[in-house]
C-alpha cells in the first residue's frame, strides 16, 4: 500500500467482449479527501466502483482497497467500505429498522449490538419515523437518510458513492452533501463518482476526469479550471474533452 | 443469524407484505380448484340432465305403433311429418326420423348444436334400442327360439387393483401434475422478485456489496421459494380437497366408486414419499428459476422466460397422464427429469412404487437439483448476467 492511500488504482483495464470499458487507468484517495470521478454516463465510472467493490473482475491492472485486493479478498473489502449507489436499493417492503437490521447482521452485529448501533444512527441521522415506516411509505427524503444510515451502519473507512443524488429531491440531495462534506472531516476516503459537475466543484479535494473509459485529467478543481480554461469545472470538463477529441 | 437465513428471512417477509402475491399464492388456489374442477362439469351435467328431462319433439314418418309407443315412454312428443328433415332444418322439430324397411334414419342438427345434440342422440337411441330388443325377442319367440340365444355369456371385470389404486382412480395422474403445477408456480413469484426484480430495483447490487457470500445468498432465496412453493401447493391441495368433497355431493354424473370425484385418500407413507420427492422437484426447478432470473433483464423478462419453463415442465406431464400406464414399468424412466417424480408420484398413488423407483427417482432428482443449483451459481457469480441490462 502506498503510504497512506485508502485506494489505490494502478493501470486498471476492464474489457467487455469488444468493447474496452476501461484503459489504464490511475488514480488513489487517501484517508479525509473527497475524490471526485467525473465524466458522462457510459465513461466507466461505474464499472471503476463495481471493481473496487470486487462485484465484476477486472481485464488487467492493480486495485487496493485498503491494502486488500477486491477481487481476491472481497468479503474483506467490503467490511470496511460503504457503497451507495444512485439507484437507492432499497428493499420496499421492509422498514427502515428491518433494513437496518438485514445489513447489519452480514457485519456480524448482534441483535443487541445492532439496536444500540441503530439507536445511535438515529441520534446522529434523525431517522426518526424512517425507522418505522416501511421504504414504500417514505419520502425520498427518508429513503435518502437510511440509504446514509446503511452505508455508516458499520462505520467503514471508505465510501464509494456512484450517482448518490441521482433519485434524490433538492433537500434529500443538500443534505446528502453536507453529509459527505462532514465524512471528510471525520477522515474517510470518499470515491465520489458523478456526472453532475457542480456537486464535483462543491465537494472535492481533487477530480478525475473519465471520457470513453480514459481517464483525461488528475488534480485539484482550481488546477482543472487553470489548465483547461472556462469558469467552472463543467467548462474545464467540456474543454478537456475537446482537447482529446481534436488530438483523436 | 446465519446470513442464508437472515435473506430467507428477508424474502418471507417481503413475499408476506406484498398482499397481491399472497392472495395469488396462496388465497386463489383455495378459491379457484374447486370453481375450474367443479364449475364446467356442474354446468354441463345440469343443463344436459336439465335437457333430458325435457320434452323433445320427433318429426316420424312411417313409425309402427311399437316404435311411437317407446318413444313416447322416454318422454318424446312423437309428431308425423311428411318430411321429418326438413322439419328438422326449419326449427319445427328437434330430431327427424325416417323408418324404411331394414333401415332407420335419424336426422339431427349433429354439427350445429354439439353436446345438446348428443345428449338428445343418446336419448333417441337408448329408445330405439329398447324398441330393437323387443323387436328381436318378439321374433325369435315367433320362430320357436329362446331370446337368450343370443346372449351366449355376458362379460363381468374384476378390478383386481390396490385400494390405493381404486382411490386414486382416473383423475389420479392428475394429482401429480397439480401438485407440481403448485410448486412452479408457488416459487415462481418469489424467484422472479427476488432475481430480476432485485436487479430493476437496484437491491441485487446493493446485496451482493455486502460481506456476504454469493451461496449464502441463493441458499437464502432458494429457501424462501421453497417454504412459498410449499404453502402454495397446500393451498392447492386445500382448494382440491374442497373440490373432491363438493364434486361427489354436486355433480349429478355417476354415483359411489364412478363418480367425477378427485378426492383421494392417502397414508402417512405415502404422504411422505410424496412431500419428500416434490422437495427435491422444488429444488431442481428452483434452481433453474433462480439461473434463469438473475440473467433475465427485467421483471417482464424474467416473466416470459419462467412462464416458458413452466410450459416446458407442465406440458409432458401432462401428456404423460395417458402415457403412463404403458411406459411407467421401466424403471430407467423415473430418472428422467421432470418426467421421472411426475412418473413416481403416480405410481406412489397406484400403490406401485418399489424400493428401486424411488431410489432412482430420488437420486436422479437429487443429481439434477444440485447441478440446476451449480448453474444458478454460477449465474449469480457472473457479471455478464447480474450486469446484464
Amino acid at each position: 500500500m502506498l503510504w497512506g492511500m485508502s485506494i489505490e488504482v494502478q493501470d486498471l483495464r476492464k474489457r467487455y467482449k469488444n468493447v474496452e470499458a476501461l484503459k489504464r487507468v490511475s488514480f488513489s484517495v487517501k484517508p479525509g479527501e473527497v475524490f471526485a470521478l467525473l465524466g458522462p454516463n457510459g465513461a466507466g465510472k461505474t464499472t471503476t466502483l463495481r471493481i473496487l467493490v470486487g462485484l465484476i473482475k477486472r481485464t488487467g491492472g492493480t486495485v487496493r482497497v485498503l491494502g486488500e485486493d477486491p477481487e481476491a479478498a472481497p468479503l474483506a473489502v467490503r467490511r470496511r467500505l460503504g457503497y451507495v449507489t444512485g439507484g437507492m436499493g432499497l428493499y420496499e417492503r421492509l422498514t427502515g429498522e428491518e433494513t437496518l437490521r438485514f445489513f447489519g447482521r452480514f457485519y456480524g452485529f448482534r441483535e443487541a449490538e445492532l439496536s444500540e448501533r441503530i439507536a445511535e444512527l438515529d441520534a446522529e441521522f434523525a431517522l426518526g419515523e424512517a425507522l418505522k415506516r416501511r421504504v414504500e411509505q417514505m419520502s425520498s427524503g427518508m429513503r435518502q437518510k437510511i440509504l446514509v444510515a446503511r452505508a455508516f451502519l458499520h462505520r467503514p473507512e471508505v465510501l464509494l458513492l456512484d450517482e448518490p443524488t441521482a433519485a434524490l429531491d433538492v433537500f434529500a440531495r443538500r443534505a446528502l452533501l453536507d453529509r459527505v462534506a462532514e465524512e471528510r472531516e471525520r477522515g474517510r476516503a470518499i470515491l465520489y463518482s458523478t456526472h453532475v459537475l457542480p456537486e464535483a466543484e462543491e465537494l472535492a479535494d481533487r477530480v478525475g476526469f473519465l471520457y470513453e473509459g480514459r481517464l483525461i485529467y488528475v488534480g485539484t478543481v482550481a488546477e482543472a479550471k487553470a489548465r483547461f480554461g472556462g469558469p467552472t469545472l463543467e467548462h474545464a470538463f467540456i474543454h478537456a474533452v475537446e482537447e482529446v477529441r481534436h488530438a483523436a | 443469524m446465519p446470513p442464508s437465513w437472515n435473506v430467507f428471512w428477508k424474502e418471507v417477509l417481503g413475499f408476506f407484505r406484498d398482499r397481491r402475491a399472497v392472495i395469488n399464492q396462496l388465497l386463489l388456489p383455495v378459491i379457484l380448484m374447486p370453481v375450474f374442477a367443479i364449475g364446467p362439469a356442474y354446468l354441463i351435467g345440469k343443463l344436459g340432465q336439465a335437457e333430458l328431462e325435457k320434452t323433445q319433439v320427433v318429426a316420424v314418418k312411417g313409425a309402427p305403433e311399437g316404435l311411437i309407443a317407446e318413444l313416447k315412454k322416454a318422454r318424446f312428443q312423437v309428431k308425423p311429418d311428411p318430411d321429418p328433415e326438413k322439419a328438422v332444418r326449419e326449427g319445427a322439430a328437434d330430431l327427424g326420423l325416417i323408418v324404411e324397411p331394414g333401415r332407420i334414419r335419424v336426422f339431427a342438427k349433429v354439427s350445429q348444436e354439439g353436446l345438446k345434440a348428443e345428449a338428445l342422440m343418446g336419448k333417441l337411441n337408448q329408445a330405439l334400442e329398447t324398441y330393437k330388443a323387443r323387436l328381436v325377442a318378439e321374433r325369435l319367440r315367433a320362430a320357436g327360439l329362446d331370446p337368450s340365444v343370443l346372449t351366449p355369456f355376458v362379460v363381468e371385470t374384476v378390478d383386481v387393483s390396490p385400494a390405493e389404486a381404486k382411490k386414486a382412480g382416473v383423475t389420479g395422474f392428475l394429482i401429480p401434475m397439480f401438485l407440481l403445477m403448485f410448486i412452479i408456480g408457488g416459487s415462481m413469484s418469489v424467484i422472479i422478485d427476488a432475481t430480476a426484480g432485485e436487479k430493476e430495483r437496484g437491491t441485487l447490487e446493493v446485496l451482493l456489496a455486502a460481506p456476504v457470500r454469493v451461496w449464502d445468498i441463493l441458499m437464502g432465496k432458494l429457501l424462501a421459494a421453497l417454504l412459498v412453493g410449499f404453502l402454495s401447493t397446500l393451498a392447492g391441495i386445500l382448494g382440491l380437497m374442497l373440490a373432491g368433497l363438493y364434486t361427489v355431493r354436486a355433480v349429478p354424473f355417476g354415483e359411489g366408486d364412478e363418480a367425477l370425484s378427485l378426492s383421494v385418500q392417502l397414508d402417512p407413507r405415502a404422504l411422505l414419499l410424496l412431500f419428500l420427492t416434490g422437495v427435491l422437484f422444488a429444488a431442481m426447478v428452483v434452481g433453474i428459476e433462480l439461473a434463469l432470473g438473475v440473467y433475465a433483464r427485467s421483471y417482464k423478462e424474467a416473466q416470459s422466460s419462467i412462464g416458458i419453463l413452466y410450459m416446458v415442465v407442465i406440458l409432458p406431464i401432462a401428456l404423460l397422464g395417458t402415457a403412463s400406464a404403458f411406459i411407467g414399468e421401466n424403471p430407467a424412466y423415473y430418472a428422467i427429469p421432470i418426467v421421472g417424480p411426475a412418473l413416481y408420484m403416480d405410481a406412489v398413488l397406484k400403490a406401485k412404487a418399489d424400493l428401486t423407483a424411488t431410489l432412482i427417482t430420488w437420486g436422479s432428482t437429487l443429481f439434477y437439483a444440485g447441478l440446476t443449483l451449480v448453474l444458478a451459481y454460477r449465474s449469480f457469480t457472473r457479471e455478464e448476467a447480474v450486469f446484464r441490462n
